[in-house]
């Protein structure tokens, strides 16, 4: 019976097994996360109250002192002070600009209200005449405590003037405003925990599921083995935990059966030596039953030694989240930094001067992605990973002191030089770790971290830049990138491969081979292009800048780039299967496109961040339809061009004009807004992406793929 | 050639430093309607602050047309930098009418600036407020009758107004007609009375007292008084004390209303009008901006005034916040 | 279940946990210094109104922005009117200060940060500068027609503020370790229950390898027919063995 395994080189049982572990120890933790944080909020709401009450009271005083005068000015100018007219506006107009106040009222000395406004508190009027409250007429200064009266703060003035007593002037400050400044931190503690979630089952991976993962499978393994009469021992680490226990368990048993059977044969081996003719005979019997269990079992000891290679490849993902998540933090905030270090360049507008650092990185990324290949094959991808954070490193610290534009550009390179080599030797190190069995499961895990570090990045960037600032929000990301350095290292070392050959970089005639081939360039320049224009255009570009620019925070723009990053992780998956099941990838591509495109459109309303909501909401549906299928879809279409070229080069040529389209996307959209302001380059690029989706729909109808013969 | 083209440059340049030197003074040339105000005061002062060195010449019109023809004829022979308006008259005695503009006479290749034109729009000064299209800019002094409105029911809120006007000047016809759109807006009707007219067709204040009485029986809670060049001369003898009899509270458009004795108005200080008028003639004079390049504006900050006093008397005093930006004033002296 | 993985998965819950409550932390206490810090500061700007109004009214009547001559005394009064306030200045839009509190000031230049924050101040009403020993906060002064005659200052204690979020922090600080230990505490406890399942099938596959009791559980199958091999292996050893033992 062969061993029945599942495209991660298990038995289905167990994987599903302990996925379910998994998740069942991600919900008790995020269980755990949100008592915390309620326990959390309880207790510095407490703190808030007992802090900002005394606080807003010495605030009322100071306002109600001016109230006070003016009431004076207006006594000491005739009027008086019973027959007043519009004290109720002037309360109106101090409960306009200080929200935290609810209500006003003057008194005259007997302590009955002559003019008030707002919600007047229960209990008020034996307050106000209560003879400690009026015992305050004769005070010289005003007091700075508060009273809580019917759920507000009652800070109390005295009103004279040179002669006489005028009365009292009462401010209350609403309990509830306490509850509304703990309520403005609501959404980002919702960041905080989608963040948490998405943290725990990394870090699960990273603490606790290569470790547990290894003793489960090995465990599944060696039952499976034994289920067909394999006995052979295995070379195995120290056995301290309950699976390693069992195992032990078992390779006893197994070592038992061995040493019997070999026992047995060098038994047979003896006395069929010394035995007579006759004897041999009689022997033969138990040759016979040695021989059909020779057969039934395997014994002895096995020549493949399990491998740590399954573990190798999954080391790979911690180092490659903290080191993408450091850049990915600088997302929702790099736009407002650069505004910042602005420097007029003669000849170019602002915004474009704005897009330049992200589209220099896009570009030294793309560029790069080629020659970085070999490198990190010659030099190790170990090396070349610690080589890139550290030059990473370098660059975000730089970064976060930069004096203006002109070095900011500089420090920018450096990081996209170190995203770069940590980027390709990252993914050489998944295709040296992965045999082709378990390829698909290592790009897997690196689209995986990059994903959750697209979630996790902008929106705390977005939180930091808003708190301790642009400065200090880059200095996080070095100690992140710094941190995956230290990650780096706990990787197994690699072999150098002294006789690297070059890693093929696709050369100009296939470049331009291919530039001129309809098919390529329809999936290309209609459908990969456009996306990444879109995505770096807008996601990296207009709604950091725009959201701002409306008075909104780098905050909601963060919270915008993770709605977008939680969209694509859980919408990827499933257009996946669904592209495996057989629906058709042209149809998922085109409708993709034309879904992202549709989204710009509803900025043709107005511009409040939900639009921007829905803009990003739209993307993220039709970038996550479309991203899976697009590249598959080139292997389905050009299988000429791939005879032709080889399929390295049509992937190379590929990629490198994706990424291209990653540095035109912010250019495109500065250009556009010099001429059409934020909305209209939102919608033209929108426009473009629609009409290249509707194109491509077309043009894909018009040229369906060669069917191929099914063998 | 090339050594003629730098000694050229050379020349503009050494000109340049000369002049950045020794400036020479800009000279404005000035004409008044009724003598000096404070309007010309802060005209002045503004340069002063600024430090930017001007040579006014002034002249006064004193009410008298015949005058103009020699001042244009004097503007022309010195070339001043620019010239300086005062008023409606004045104004459109220097440049005409937008459909009656002679080349002959008027002046159009000096930037003319006026100022206390109560609306250029109306008196064919300029097309548009954004832009007069010609070589004249200026500053009008009246606050958007919307505004006046909404002041005085910041004051008091009213449903009844009455308003005196003479049915001969067009700009009163304009403003009472804005009076009613706005009245629709925020639910107020108009009490409208007219100034009779004598035999010869001209204004006569009899019967104007009358008039105002006849607006407090029907329930007036304001009187406004427009601006307008016949109740302007009659406000201070007749109709404000026929008001203040009656215990109807006047609210004034100008200044000049407000010293007759008007109870409360939104009005534009002379002196601010003034200086903002030299705001304008700087635009043109040292940052060379064109001036049908300029929009005609008028201030963003008018002064709410009012007389104490008689509003206490009156058992109207002022709400309270506006004992914080309102300007008291005292009683005119008495009239004659 | 093994002892070193469930620890790790303590920890994993203890790093989450710590997370979320560092990062709650870390925005409660932004949020209460952004907080105080406005209240005082609109507390400072209070104190301010009364001196914009009376520059605003001299500039009305036409008097020059430099010789507001009652201003120094209204400063003086408005300056006494808080405790906070360590000086009000008056510049004007070249950063020259006409007024002060402190009269060794007027005349000098005011510094270059807060004409900077003054002009860069847009639509807001007022602009705000944190220097080392103190705020700084202030508005435009404007004439009749919106154009910007100067600034004023108001200088207050910045130790005041920093006493005050740096009280919040210790509080907050103090409530957040002792959330901490609790979760650490309930964490393992509450992973325990999670974990008793893995645990049950674990112990049920050691119970099948130890003795000949029936296995359940997701490996039931397995470990019955690794069983079942091992036993028939052991048989058929054994019968072979006794056959050769018969024979020697």
């Amino acid at each position: 019976m062969p061993r029945r395994l599942n495209s991660l080189g298990w038995p289905d049982m167990d994987a599903s097994y302990l996925k379910r572990i998994y998740w069942r120890i991600s919900g008790i933790t995020m269980l755990l996360v949100i008592l915390a944080l309620a326990a959390n909020s309880y207790l510095s709401h407490k703190i808030f109250e007992a802090e900002l009450v005394p606080e807003t009271a010495k605030k009322a005083v100071t306002v109600g002192a001016s109230v006070s005068n003016l009431i004076l000015k207006a006594v000491s100018a005739g009027v008086d002070y019973k027959a007043l007219y519009g004290v109720d506006k002037a309360f109106q107009e101090v409960f306009d600009s200080n929200p935290e106040f609810t209500f006003m009222a003057a008194t005259d000395t007997s302590g009955k209200i002559l003019y008030q406004a707002g919600k007047a508190p229960d209990g008020g009027n034996a307050y106000f005449t209560s003879a400690a409250v009026l015992a305050r007429l004769k005070q010289a200064a005003p007091s700075q405590d508060s009273t809580l009266v019917g759920g507000q703060y009652m800070v109390t003035l005295p009103m004279a003037t040179a002669t006489e007593p005028l009365g009292l002037l009462h401010i209350g400050i609403d309990r509830s405003f306490v509850d509304r400044i703990a309520l403005e931190i609501l959404l980002d503690i919702l960041v905080v925990l989608v963040v948490a979630l998405f943290f725990t089952l990394e870090l699960l991976n990273f603490m606790a599921g290569a470790h547990l993962e290894a003793g489960l499978r090995n465990l599944s393994l060696t039952l499976a083995r034994i289920r067909e009469r394999d006995f052979t021992s295995r070379v195995r680490g120290s056995a301290q935990d309950e699976i390693g226990r069992i195992l032990q368990h078992i390779d006893n048993a197994v070592a038992r059966l061995n040493a019997r059977y070999q026992q047995l044969t060098k038994d047979l081996q003896t006395q069929l030596k010394s035995a007579s003719y006759g004897q041999r005979a009689e022997l033969q019997g138990v040759v016979a039953q040695w021989e059909a269990l020779r057969a039934r079992f395997r014994f002895g000891s096995a020549s493949e030694v399990a491998t740590g290679q399954e573990a190798g490849l999954n080391q790979i993902r911690a180092p490659l989240f903290v080191f993408i998540m450091a850049e990915e933090l600088t997302r929702s905030f790099l736009p407002g930094y650069i505004n910042k270090l602005l420097v007029p360049i003669p000849g170019l507008s602002p915004q474009v001067v704005i897009g330049l650092p992200i589209v220099l990185f896009m570009l030294i990324v793309a560029l790069g992605q080629p020659y970085l290949g070999g490198w990190s094959e010659r030099v190790g991808r170990r090396k070349a990973m610690t080589i890139g954070a550290l030059v990473a490193t370098v660059g975000f610290v730089a970064t976060a002191m930069a004096n203006s534009l002109y070095d900011l550009l500089l420090w920018r390179s450096l990081c996209a030089i170190g995203y770069g080599m940590v980027f390709v030797a990252a993914q050489g190190y998944i295709l040296d770790h992965s045999g082709p069995r378990d390829r698909a499961k290592g790009f897997a895990l690196f689209i995986g971290a990059i994903m959750v570090a697209t979630v996790c990045g902008p929106s705390i960037g977005g939180i930091l830049a808003d708190n301790i600032g642009y400065r200090l929000s880059f200095a996080v990301a070095a100690v992140l990138a710094a941190l995956s350095i230290a990650i780096i290292a706990l990787l197994p070392v690699d072999k150098v491969r002294t006789n690297a050959k070059e890693s093929a970089l696709p050369s100009l005639r296939e470049i331009f081979g291919l530039l001129r081939n309809r098919r390529f360039m329809t999936l290309t320049g209609l459908a990969a292009i456009p996306a990444k224009v879109m995505l770096t255009g807008v996601c990296f570009y207009l709604v950091p800048l725009f959201i701002v620019s409306i008075g909104s925070t780098q905050s909601m723009a963060g919270r915008m780039l993770m709605v977008y990053a939680v969209l694509m992780v859980l919408i990827v998956p499933l257009a996946a299967s669904a592209a495996d099941r057989g629906s058709s990838r042209e149809r998922l591509v085109a409708a993709g496109l034309c879904i992202s495109g549709l989204g710009g459109f509803l900025l043709l309303s107005t511009t409040s961040f939900w639009v921007i909501f829905g803009v990003v909401f739209t993307l993220g549906i039709g970038q996550a339809l479309s991203i899976a299928s697009q590249s598959a879809l080139v292997a389905d279409h050009c299988h000429e061009e791939i005879k032709r070229f080889g399929s390295d080069a049509v992937y190379g040529v590929y990629r490198l004009l994706e990424r291209l389209g990653n540095a035109l996307g912010p250019l495109l959209a500065s250009v556009l807004v010099i001429y059409y302001d934020y909305q209209g380059a939102f919608i033209a690029i929108s426009a473009l992406v629609l009409i290249c989706g509707l194109l491509f729909a077309l043009l894909i109808k018009l040229d369906p793929p060669p069917k191929e013969v099914s063998a | 050639m090339t050594r003629l083209l730098l000694a050229a440059l050379l020349l503009c340049f050494v000109m340049g430093e000369v002049s950045a030197q020794t400036q020479r003074p800009f000279r404005i040339y000035a004409i008044t309607f009724r003598g000096m105000t404070d309007v010309e005061k802060g005209f002045q002062d503004y340069f002063t602050a600024r430090k930017i060195p001007v040579e006014i010449t002034f002249r006064d019109l004193n009410r008298d047309a015949t005058r103009m023809p020699g001042f244009l004829e004097e503007i022309r022979r010195t070339k001043p930098d620019l010239v300086y308006t005062w008023g409606t008259s004045v104004t459109l005695g220097v440049v005409g009418a937008l459909d009656k503009i002679n080349p002959q006479s008027h002046i159009t290749d000096i930037p003319v600036v006026f100022t206390l034109v109560a609306a250029p729009v109306l008196a064919k000064i300029v097309p548009d407020l954004k832009s007069s299209g010609r070589n004249v800019t200026g500053v009008f002094h009246v606050a958007p009758t919307e505004t006046q409105m909404r002041a005085m029911a910041a004051y008091r809120p009213f449903k009844k107004i009455g308003v005196l006007y003479s049915p001969t000047e067009r700009n009163s016809v304009v403003t009472l007609e804005e009076i009613r759109e706005v009245g629709k807006k925020m639910n107020f009707t108009v009490i409208e009375k007219k100034f009779q007219l004598d035999a010869a067709n001209k204004l006569i204040a009899d019967g104007a007292a009358e008039m105002v009485a006849e607006m407090k029986a029907a329930n007036a809670e304001w009187l406004y008084l427009p601006p307008d060049s016949f109740l302007g001369t009659q406000a201070q003898k007749i109709v404000i004390p026929a008001a203040r009899e009656s215990g109807l509270p006047t609210f004034a458009s100008t200044e000049q209303l407000m010293q007759a004795g008007a109870l409360a108005g939104l009005i534009s200080r002379y002196h601010s009008i003034g200086q903002f008028t030299a705001y304008k003639a700087e635009q043109i004079l040292v940052k060379k901006t064109p001036a049908k390049n300029i929009p005609v504006e008028t201030l963003t900050r008018f002064s709410f005034q009012v007389q104490l006093e008689s509003a206490i008397q009156l058992g109207l005093p002022p709400p309270l916040p506006m004992f914080n930006y309102a300007d008291f004033v005292a009683p005119p002296a008495p009239a004659n | 279940m093994m002892k070193s993985t469930r620890a790790r998965f303590v920890i994993v819950a203890l790093l989450v946990c710590t997370f979320a409550i560092g990062m709650a932390t870390f925005l409660n206490y932004f949020k209460y210094k952004a907080t105080v810090g406005e209240t005082v500061k609109s507390r400072v700007l209070v104190v301010a109104n009364p001196i914009e109004t009376s520059v605003q009214a001299s500039l009305a009547l036409g008097l020059n922005f430099a010789e507001l001559g009652i201003l120094n005394s209204l400063l003086a009064r408005q300056k006494a009117s808080d405790t906070l306030i360590t000086g009000i200045d008056v510049y004007d839009t070249a950063g020259k200060i006409l007024y002060s509190t402190d009269s060794p000031r007027v005349g000098q230049q005011a510094p270059a940060a807060w004409l900077e924050a003054a002009r860069s101040m847009g639509k807001k009403e007022d602009w705000a500068v944190e220097e080392k020993n103190q705020l700084v906060t202030g508005i435009a002064l404007k004439n009749n027609f919106d154009l910007t005659a100067g600034f004023l200052a108001v200088r207050y204690s910045r130790a005041y503020l920093d006493a005050a979020t740096g009280r919040v922090a210790e509080k907050l600080l103090s409530t957040a370790i002792p959330v901490l230990a609790v979760i650490g505490l309930l964490a393992p406890l509450a992973l325990m229950l999670v974990m008793r399942r893995f645990d049950r099938d674990m112990h049920a596959v050691t119970a099948a390898l130890q003795s000949d009791a029936p296995v359940s559980g997701p490996f039931a199958d397995a470990v019955a027919d690794m069983k079942k091999n091992l036993a028939e292996a052991d048989k058929g050893l054994d019968a072979a063995q006794a056959e050769l033992a018969r024979l020697a």
